[in-house]
């Protein structure tokens, strides 16, 4: 027994919020798990905040219209705006021009360099 | 012949190099004008989900975006050209929107520039009050920072946007929250619409990613994944079905409804 209805818990208040109509007399069980799997995403990512994320939205509208970016995946959309969240170390090192340094011969500074950068993490 | 007659041989003859080169580089235009490849920047890439919803990102062969494909792609209906875009490599999709975007740059650049001052202790006060009083957000934006004489050539803005955006998203204001990701990032505040004005502060918060855009202007910050649903207007029940995903949203959540779905639980719950 999970004694688990189709609602979720609201942050701010810790009410119960129905999922569906009715939400709360409906048992979650095998048959209908999957709906509620998806309505507790939504609840989540969108519905709990659903009046801040439309403002963000209306405003991001005014200067960029939904058709300009509509065809864009949401990962390429974060790697327009803000880049690429991990840097490939081995792919920074071949792109990397150096000037002041030799390429074929193996400089101490340039080495320790890319030690030091191995050794940090994403964060 | 004199100094003056050899100097003046030497000009006629630079110039008419100079003439012959921009001719050569016409012709030159012209005769590629059908395959040039458009956009050196981006990387050739795809960014692909493997079966644990990781992303990753793959190099693929130089697949390129030539002006006839473009004008091929523009002169589609909207519903055809989504659909054939969708299709696109991510570095392709990416050129296309950098094209957009210099396509409506001129328009925005013509027509003056967004003045604004603010100072540096009211920072987000100003600011919003000076993005209201602004028509059209896309034109230039110049900042200027009260009692600091300078003019904004591009520095100065793309510092007011880092500074404003790392002031709104402090936890002392209260709009954005840590979100429960392996990778870190910004989620709104369940709680923010106790705040007062929260809709304006939302609203610009919207600009400013807008016009970041707009301006090409990297953002070193990390923002949940349901923000950016949200700015893609994938806003229904039935875009949040790949559970795999979920967990950019919220990594606790995603688990417990994992194991929800790998487990019996009988038909009484």
């Amino acid at each position: 027994m999970l004694g688990l209805f189709f609602t979720s818990t609201d942050e701010t208040n810790y009410a119960e919020v129905d999922l569906k109509p009715g939400g709360a007399n409906i048992v979650v069980g095998d048959s209908n798990k999957t709906e509620f799997v998806k309505l507790k995403c939504h609840y989540h990512a969108y519905l709990s905040c659903k009046r801040q994320l439309e403002k963000i939205r209306e405003g991001f509208y005014e200067v960029i219209p939904a058709a300009w970016v509509r065809f864009l995946d949401v990962d390429e959309l974060e790697t327009f705006m803000c880049g690429l969240q991990t840097i490939e170390l081995s792919d920074w090192k071949a792109h990397t021009e150096l000037r002041g340094f030799n390429k074929y011969i193996n400089s101490i500074t340039v080495y320790r360099f890319w030690q030091i950068m191995a050794t940090y993490d994403q964060t | 012949m004199t100094d003056d007659g050899a100097a003046a041989e030497k000009k006629r003859m630079r110039d008419l190099e100079r003439k012959f080169l921009v001719r050569f580089q016409l012709v030159y235009l012209v005769l590629t004008a059908g395959e040039i490849v458009l956009g050196n920047m981006p990387k050739p890439m795809l960014i692909k989900k493997d079966s644990h919803g990781e992303t990753t990102i793959e190099e693929v062969k130089a697949q390129t975006l030539t002006i006839g494909r473009v004008h091929e792609l523009k002169s589609l209906d909207p519903e055809a050209q989504l659909s054939q875009l969708k299709a696109l490599a991510t570095h392709e999709k990416l050129i296309w929107l950098k094209l957009k975007l210099d396509s409506e740059a001129p328009a925005a650049v013509t027509s003056g520039a967004n003045e604004i001052t603010v100072s540096r202790e009211n920072l987000l006060a100003d600011a919003l009050q000076a993005f209201k009083r602004m028509e059209n957000k896309r034109k230039i934006l110049r900042v200027t920072f009260e009692n600091e004489v300078s003019r904004d050539v591009g520095g100065i803005s793309r510092e007011f946007f880092t500074t404003i955006m790392k002031e709104m998203l402090q936890d002392s204001i209260g709009l954005f929250r840590a979100a429960n990701t392996e990778q870190f990032s910004y989620r709104v505040a369940p709680d923010s619409f106790e705040i007062q004005g929260f809709e304006e502060l939302f609203h610009f918060f919207g600009q400013l990613l807008g016009k970041a855009v707009f301006d090409r202007i990297p953002l070193n910050l990390c923002l949940n994944r349901s923000i950016f649903n949200a700015l893609l207007g994938k806003l229904g029940a039935d875009d949040y079905t790949d559970l795999k995903q979920f967990k950019h949203v919220d990594a606790d959540v995603a688990r417990n409804l994992q194991f929800l779905l790998e487990n019996q639980i009988g038909e009484d719950g």
